[in-house]
């Protein structure tokens, strides 16, 4: 089931009402979650279930045996942490490795023929298998005490509006929000339905826009001008972000609904001044997930200056291949690792505060700095989005041709650019809140009116719908 | 919780307002879908020839060379079911109607959107769209089928700003008066024209999909025939010229099965008629809107009147 259907406009209100009204106690709204989310998921396809829950009960059996035999602690964290990723490995990269190596092999001039197998990739894979990594690691480093409720441990893994794209939340911050009662806040739940609002339209408008014009423009990019191209490399990044801190909004608003706090995923990442800064503001689950289980453990940046490097070139090369088997992701990793290490190589670049703080408008200076970290990424993106590396290479080939000052804007680039141009103005205006529309108790100007906020959310919502594109699926669905 | 609950009741209660204002509004935009089936409600009694089908007729019979009394009620995409439901609709009510023109060519026993494209946005759009506007519920109907904002992707907004804004309501039809297409030009096919729609006939067509398909299709035309029979009027079957890039691509199992299917139809109703104009010749370059459409200019000026000669004969 997707955030932008008719079926979860049907399922939301039953959950919510079923939710508060009915299953009052902590344990049964646990068991809840757990039903409503093994539904939400098998609506796309329930053979995936029998994973998830398996996947739930190794972690909750890892956990339990972490805490009982503390002296084994370490094997039993190791063989959840193997399991886990033995499956993640199958169904993400068993054709990836075994085609790797029959060409390394077919280069050397041994003829080999690699085996593969039409594997099906579940959705959200990565996202949940993270997850309960996270929780016996957790566990195992004594910063969380085993859950000995596996309907606690099943709905932290499982809870629907994290599932399938995110935010990767960390055992320590989610599941004793499982633990704890919850009550209903009306201000709370108002702030998540704001905040799913924003995200629908991320997402239905600007993202579904441009994705349509993305998608077509790749399909034929030979006969495409430089212009044309650099357009699609542009409305490309803006669909990304969109697309995916869209399903972040919708998830943290949904989950809001039901009490719960889920970590801010993107910070308005197209506002930083530096590589350095727009890694903190984008996807940051994921890189803090990295940093904390992955980076930290090799020695993070307390070794010498060739430590820290290697370290984050190792980092930065395996979030790429977490988003899927494909050489492109992992030079994305490595193109955006070549960028940040020269900063923290000169220290520079951390900008720990949001642009233009307090004010409204940002400096030339400022101006300048995030367009360059925009083209930047933008350019890194297009490697992300590249079918393969030599496709990347054509297309930037064709890109950097005398074509590339042909300027011309088709219609449907005009709206789409519009759109963005839109979701940029909201999102500078708010890039200091929570999200866009996060109005709040102390809005000041026009929507401190009840009657003007009310208009928003009617004319955004009226909007949202009848301008959607395409319903396409979310991109990171497939990771 | 209360009022939280209340004001999710207020704010559902003003957005569905608006779209069944919406909604509604929306049928007052002309469209070729109410044009076509209000031109034939108007002109029942008075109609000779009804050309049915999708586009490939769609596009290139212009009626206005056929004489009075006939109209193309042909429309892009259209799958036989709704052509079906046309037909018994008025069949009764049309006393003058000498005879029917309909597409069949080589690949028609497998198309349809009944199976094939049932999860595709333009399966839905069809849907809802002659269902809101001719008034024919698919077989699986729902209620909310009829509405445009879940189910089409026909362009609402446009329609409906266009209406308010720009145009005037009769400029709002893609057809002309008679019903030929107005998009399917010669000026406007594009410089990929050529390439533009080639069959893909290198796949075998033996897919479920396929074969459900190939199922329906021979239902409906049986019955499509049988009613023709029952009524004595003319059916007249046409394959349509097909340009060369296209007509490499027509494998003969394709054009043996087109002839075995219409066979299996004569033996419903031996007086059907079919001709066969794949290969015939005198159809050149600008005579295509697409490697497998004729345009509504030079292609109806020159296709036309063949048909006007097999309407004569």
């Amino acid at each position: 089931m997707v955030f932008n259907s008719v079926q979860f406009l049907v399922f939301l209100p039953i959950v919510f009402l079923l939710y508060w009204l009915v299953f009052k106690p902590v344990k049964w709204q646990n068991v809840l979650i757990v039903v409503a989310s093994y539904v939400f998921y098998g609506w796309w396809d329930w053979r995936f279930l029998g994973l998830i829950a398996f996947t739930s009960l190794c972690s909750y059996a890892s956990g339990v045996m972490i805490e009982k035999h503390r002296e084994k602690g370490k094997i039993f964290s190791a063989a959840n942490i193997v399991l886990n990723l033995l499956i993640l490995g199958f169904f993400k990269y068993f054709n990836f490795f075994t085609d790797s190596f029959a060409q390394a092999m077919n280069s050397l001039g041994w003829h080999c023929d690699a085996p593969t197998l039409n594997i099906v990739l579940p959705v959200g894979i990565s996202f949940y298998t993270f997850q309960a990594l996270s929780y016996s690691i957790d566990v195992y480093r004594k910063k969380l005490p085993a859950s000995h409720s596996l309907i606690d441990v099943m709905a932290f893994i499982s809870f629907f509006p994290q599932l399938v794209a995110g935010p990767i939340e960390r055992a320590t911050h989610l599941l004793p929000q499982f633990q704890h009662p919850r009550t209903f806040s009306p201000a709370k739940a108002t702030d998540g339905m704001r905040q799913m609002l924003w995200g629908l339209f991320k997402k239905m408008i600007v993202a579904d826009t441009c994705g349509m014009i993305v998608d077509r423009m790749w399909e034929d990019y030979a006969s495409q001008s430089g212009f044309a191209l650099m357009l699609t490399s542009t409305l490309f990044a803006f669909q990304i972000y969109a697309d995916f801190s869209g399903y972040s909004d919708i998830a943290i608003g949904c989950a809001r609904l039901f009490g719960f706090e889920l970590t801010t995923n993107f910070k308005v990442p197209y506002f930083s001044r530096s590589i350095r800064e727009y890694w903190r503001r984008w996807h940051i689950t994921l890189m803090n997930w990295f940093t904390e289980y992955v980076y930290f453990p090799m020695g993070g940046s307390r070794g010498t200056k060739t430590k820290t490097i290697a370290n984050t070139f190792i980092v930065f090369a395996l979030s790429g291949l977490w988003h899927g088997a494909n050489w492109t992701y992992v030079v994305w990793g490595l193109y955006n690792a070549m960028w940040f290490v020269p900063l923290i190589i000169l220290n520079r670049g951390k900008y720990r505060d949001t642009v233009a703080s307090g004010k409204k408008l940002p400096s030339l200076k400022e101006v300048g700095l995030m367009l360059i970290n925009f083209a930047i990424a933008a350019l890194g993106l297009t490697i992300f989005r590249a079918p393969s590396m030599a496709h990347f290479g054509n297309y930037m080939s064709t890109m950097l041709s005398k074509s590339l000052f042909n300027v011309g804007f088709g219609h449907e680039m005009k709206v789409a650019l519009a759109y963005c141009a839109l979701m940029l103005v909201v999102e500078w205006i708010y890039r200091e809140k929570r999200f866009a529309l996060d109005f709040g108790d102390s809005s000041t100007g026009i929507v401190k009116y009840r009657a003007v906020r009310w208009a928003i959310y009617i004319m955004l919502f009226v909007f949202t719908v009848l301008m959607s594109g395409l319903h396409s699926n979310f991109i990171y669905f497939q990771f | 919780m209360k009022s939280f609950l209340k004001k999710i009741l207020i704010f559902s209660v003003i957005v569905m307002v608006i779209f069944i204002a919406y909604e509604v509004a929306l049928l007052w935009v002309p469209n070729e879908f109410s044009y076509k089936k209000r031109y034939i409600e108007k002109h029942k009694n008075e109609l000779r020839i009804l050309v049915l089908g999708n586009s490939h007729l769609a596009d290139c019979i212009d009626c206005s060379l056929l004489g009075e009394g006939a109209f193309n009620a042909a429309q892009p995409g259209r799958s036989f079911y709704y052509d079906l439901q046309l037909l018994k609709e008025f069949i009764d009510q049309m006393p003058k109607l000498e005879c029917v023109v309909m597409p069949y060519s080589y690949d028609y026993q497998y198309w349809g959107h009944l199976y094939e494209k049932k999860h595709e946005p333009k399966f839905n759009t069809y849907r809802c769209m002659y269902l809101k506007y001719m008034g024919y519920p698919y077989s699986d109907g729902e209620w909310w089928h009829w509405s445009e904002i879940l189910n089409s992707n026909y362009n609402h907004t446009g329609r409906l700003f266009d209406a308010l804004l720009n145009k005037r309501l009769s400029d709002l039809t893609m057809c002309d008066s008679l019903g030929i297409e107005l998009d399917a030009s010669y000026d406007t096919r594009g410089d990929d024209w050529m390439t533009r729609q080639l069959p893909d006939t290198a796949a075998l067509a033996d897919s479920t999909e396929h074969h459900l398909n190939y199922r329906d299709n021979v239902k409906l035309y049986s019955e499509f025939v049988a009613i023709m029979r029952s009524h004595h009027k003319r059916l007249i079957l046409l394959a349509m010229p097909i340009y060369t890039t296209a007509r490499e691509r027509v494998n003969q199992q394709r054009l043996d099965e087109m002839n075995e299917f219409v066979a299996m139809l004569k033996r419903v109703n031996p007086d059907i008629e079919f001709y066969n104009f794949i290969d015939a010749p005198g159809f050149v370059e600008r005579d295509y809107y697409n490697s497998i459409h004729l345009n509504n200019t030079y292609g109806a000026r020159k296709f036309t009147p063949l048909l006007r000669e097999i309407i004569e004969k």
